[in-house]
C-alpha cells in the first residue's frame, strides 16, 4: 500500500483481511468482546488519520498487530477503565469446550498472551516476533518458555514440543 | 492439549460481520473526509511545515555543534549480527554467518570467510582472535591468518563474552518440551586452558554485558521456582566481583545492552532509554538527550570510547505531505555523542533508518542502519571523529 489517501478497495481488503487476527489479539487483552472490537476500530481510524507507506505485506501486518496491542496497554492503563465494573471474561465467541482452553490463557500475565498467540496461532518465528513487540529474541524465547510451561500446568499437559 | 487444540479454540475468536461493516464504513466516510479537507488545507500546511523546518533547524542549532564527521556508504545485504575493529579496520559478521572485513576509503566490503556458528548468534573479538559457538563446540579463529583451534566441545554450547584473558560460557539442558530451561556458566581461561563453573546449573539466566578486569556485570534473570511453578522473579542488573567470588544485585532494572565506564554501568533499559547505575550506590539515572521528548523516543544501540558515550536514538516524528500533498508517515534516527566528563551532547550523523550497532576506535564512528522499514539491506555510516 503505497497510497496515501486509501481507495474503497484497499478499505474493504483491509478490514477482511485483518479483522480477525486483530479482535483476537485485541481479545486477549480486553476480555470483553464489546471492548476488544473498539480497540480494533480505533487501530483502522488511526490508520486513516495517520496514513503510512507500508512496503511489504509483511510490514503492514507487523504495524496493525503492534498498533493493536499498544493501544489495548493504553486502554487497560486508563483509570475509568480499571476503576469500572469488571464484568466476567466475554466467552461468547467459543463452546463451553473450547472456553476452558481460552480461560486458561487468558489467565496468563498480560506479556505472555500476546506472544502465545503470536507464536503458536499467527505461526511468527521468535525472531520475528522480537521485531514486531521490540524486544530481545532472547526475552521473547524466555517468556515463550515460560508461558508454555504455566500453560502445561494448568492444563496439565503440553501444548506442543518446540 | 496440543497445538491443533489451540489453533481450534482461537480459530472461534472471529470479528463480527456487523463490526466489519461498521468499520469499513467509518474509515471510508473518514478517508473521503480528509481528502476534502487536504485540497482546502494544502497551502495552510505548506506554511506548518515551513515553521515546523524552522522550529526543528533552531531546536538542532542547540546540539549541533562543530560537526566533524563525513559519511560513507556500503550496501549490507543481509544484517550486521557483530561489529569490531581490528588493526585499525571494521570487522562484521552477517545473518548468513559471513565474516567480513570493511575498507571504510570506499565503503566496500569484503567476505573473509564463513564461520560454522549457531545461527543469528554474535561473535566476539579479543586480541586479534574471534569466538564463537557453533553448539557443539567453542572455536578461536585467528582474523589475521584464519587458524582455527578448537577450544571446547560439549552440547548446547553458547559464547557469553570474552575480556581480560577469559571466555565466559554457558550450557543450555533442556526440559522434556524441548526448551531451554536450565543453564550452567563457565570460566575458560585462554591462556591456562582451565575451566571453572561460574554458576551451577539452575533456571537462572545471565546476560554479560560488559567485563573490566575482575568485574563482570550483567542482566539476570532469576525465577522463584515452587512445586514446578514460576511464582515470580529476582531479575535486574548484577554485579559479578570474580575477585571476591561474590555476586550482588545493584538494581531490578533490566538491560538490553550496556557498558562500564568510570564506575557507572550505562545502559539502555527495557523501556528502551539510556540510563547510567552507580555501582557504589545502585543509583539510576536516566541520561537526558536530545529529542527525548519526541514520540516513540527509542534508545536504539551505545557504545563506549575512552570518556565519550555513543547512542543510536530513534523517534517517530509526525507525518507530513510530500512534494505530491500526499501524508507520509516517517521515522527519525540520529547518533550521538554523550562526553561523559562535561555532559555535552552532539548530534553526529542523522540517519535514514535505524542504527542498531555502534562501533568506535575514538577516531571513526560506524554505525550500522538498517533497511528501512526495517529489514536486513542496511548501510554502515562512516563517521570521522576529531
Amino acid at each position: 500500500m503505497n497510497e496515501s489517501l486509501y481507495t474503497e478497495e484497499y478499505i474493504i481488503e483491509i478490514v477482511k483481511k485483518y479483522s480477525d487476527m486483530l479482535v483476537r489479539i485485541s481479545f486477549f487483552y480486553m476480555k470483553i468482546r464489546s471492548d476488544a472490537e473498539d480497540v480494533v476500530q480505533d487501530v483502522f481510524l488511526k490508520l486513516i488519520e495517520n496514513p503510512r507507506k507500508f512496503e511489504s505485506y509483511e510490514h503492514e501486518k507487523a504495524w496493525l498487530i503492534r498498533t493493536t496491542i499498544n493501544l489495548c496497554k493504553d486502554r487497560l492503563k486508563l483509570y475509568w477503565f480499571r476503576k469500572r465494573t469488571r464484568l466476567n471474561d466475554d466467552h461468547s465467541y467459543t463452546t463451553p469446550e473450547k472456553s476452558e482452553v481460552i480461560s486458561t490463557i487468558m489467565e496468563l500475565p498480560l506479556k505472555y498472551r500476546s506472544i502465545v498467540l503470536l507464536f503458536y496461532y499467527e505461526g511468527y518465528s521468535i525472531s520475528e516476533i522480537s521485531k514486531i513487540l521490540h524486544l530481545k529474541e532472547s526475552t521473547v524465547g524466555s517468556q515463550l518458555h515460560r508461558a508454555r510451561k504455566m500453560l502445561k500446568i494448568k492444563l496439565e499437559e503440553g501444548i506442543v514440543d518446540e | 492439549m496440543n497445538r491443533d487444540i489451540l489453533k481450534s479454540a482461537i480459530d472461534e475468536i472471529k470479528a463480527g460481520e456487523e463490526f466489519k461493516k461498521r468499520v469499513t464504513n467509518l474509515m471510508i466516510e473518514k478517508n473521503n473526509s480528509k481528502a476534502i479537507r487536504k485540497k482546502s488545507f494544502k497551502g495552510l500546511i505548506t506554511a506548518a511545515a515551513f515553521f515546523i523546518m524552522f522550529g526543528a533547524i533552531m531546536f538542532s542549532k542547540k546540539y549541533i555543534t562543530n560537526l566533524q564527521y563525513k559519511i560513507e556508504g556500503s550496501s549490507i545485504k543481509n544484517g550486521i549480527n557483530s561489529m569490531f575493529i581490528y588493526d585499525g579496520r571494521l570487522f562484521y559478521t552477517d545473518y548468513k554467518n559471513v565474516l567480513y572485513n570493511f575498507d571504510s576509503a570506499s565503503g566496500k566490503s569484503k567476505k573473509q570467510s564463513k564461520i560454522d556458528i549457531t545461527n543469528r548468534v554474535q561473535v566476539f573479538h579479543y586480541k586479534g582472535c574471534i569466538y564463537y559457538s557453533s553448539g557443539s563446540a567453542i572455536y578461536e579463529k585467528s582474523i589475521k591468518d584464519g587458524a582455527l583451534r578448537k577450544l571446547l566441545t560439549g552440547e548446547n554450547l553458547g559464547v557469553s563474552a570474552v575480556g581480560e584473558d577469559r571466555l565466559y560460557y554457558s550450557i543450555g539442558y533442556k526440559d522434556k518440551l524441548g526448551g531451554f530451561s536450565e543453564f550452567e556458566y563457565h570460566i575458560y581461561e585462554l591462556s591456562t586452558k582451565k575451566d571453572r563453573v561460574l554458576f551451577k546449573r539452575s533456571h537462572n539466566m545471565w546476560y554479560i554485558m560488559d567485563v573490566k578486569g575482575d568485574v563482570v556485570i550483567a542482566d539476570a534473570y532469576m525465577p522463584i521456582v515452587e512445586n514446578d511453578i514460576v511464582v515470580g522473579d529476582d531479575a535486574g542488573t548484577y554485579i559479578i566481583e570474580l575477585n571476591l567470588g561474590a555476586y550482588k544485585k545493584i538494581s531490578s532494572m533490566r538491560a538490553l545492552q550496556g557498558c562500564l565506564a568510570q564506575g557507572k554501568f550505562y545502559c539502555i533499559n527495557n523501556s528502551a532509554q539510556l540510563c547510567s547505575i552507580s555501582l557504589e550506590d545502585g543509583k539510576i539515572t536516566q541520561i537526558q538527550l536530545p529529542y527525548m521528548d519526541k514520540k516513540g523516543y527509542m534508545v536504539d544501540s551505545i557504545t563506549i570510547q575512552g570518556d565519550t558515550l555513543y547512542a543510536g536514538v530513534h523517534f517517530d516524528s509526525e507525518s507530513k505531505h510530500n512534494k505530491e500533498g500526499q501524508f507520509v508517515y516517517d521515522e527519525e534516527s540520529y547518533a550521538i555523542s554523550i562526553d561523559l566528563k562535561t555532559g555535552k551532547k552532539s548530534i553526529l550523523k542523522k540517519a535514514s533508518s535505524r542504527i542498531y550497532k555502534l562501533c568506535t576506535d575514538g577516531k571513526i564512528l560506524y554505525a550500522y542502519e538498517s533497511g528501512f522499514p526495517y529489514n536486513e539491506k542496511g548501510n554502515i555510516n562512516v563517521i570521522k571523529l576529531k
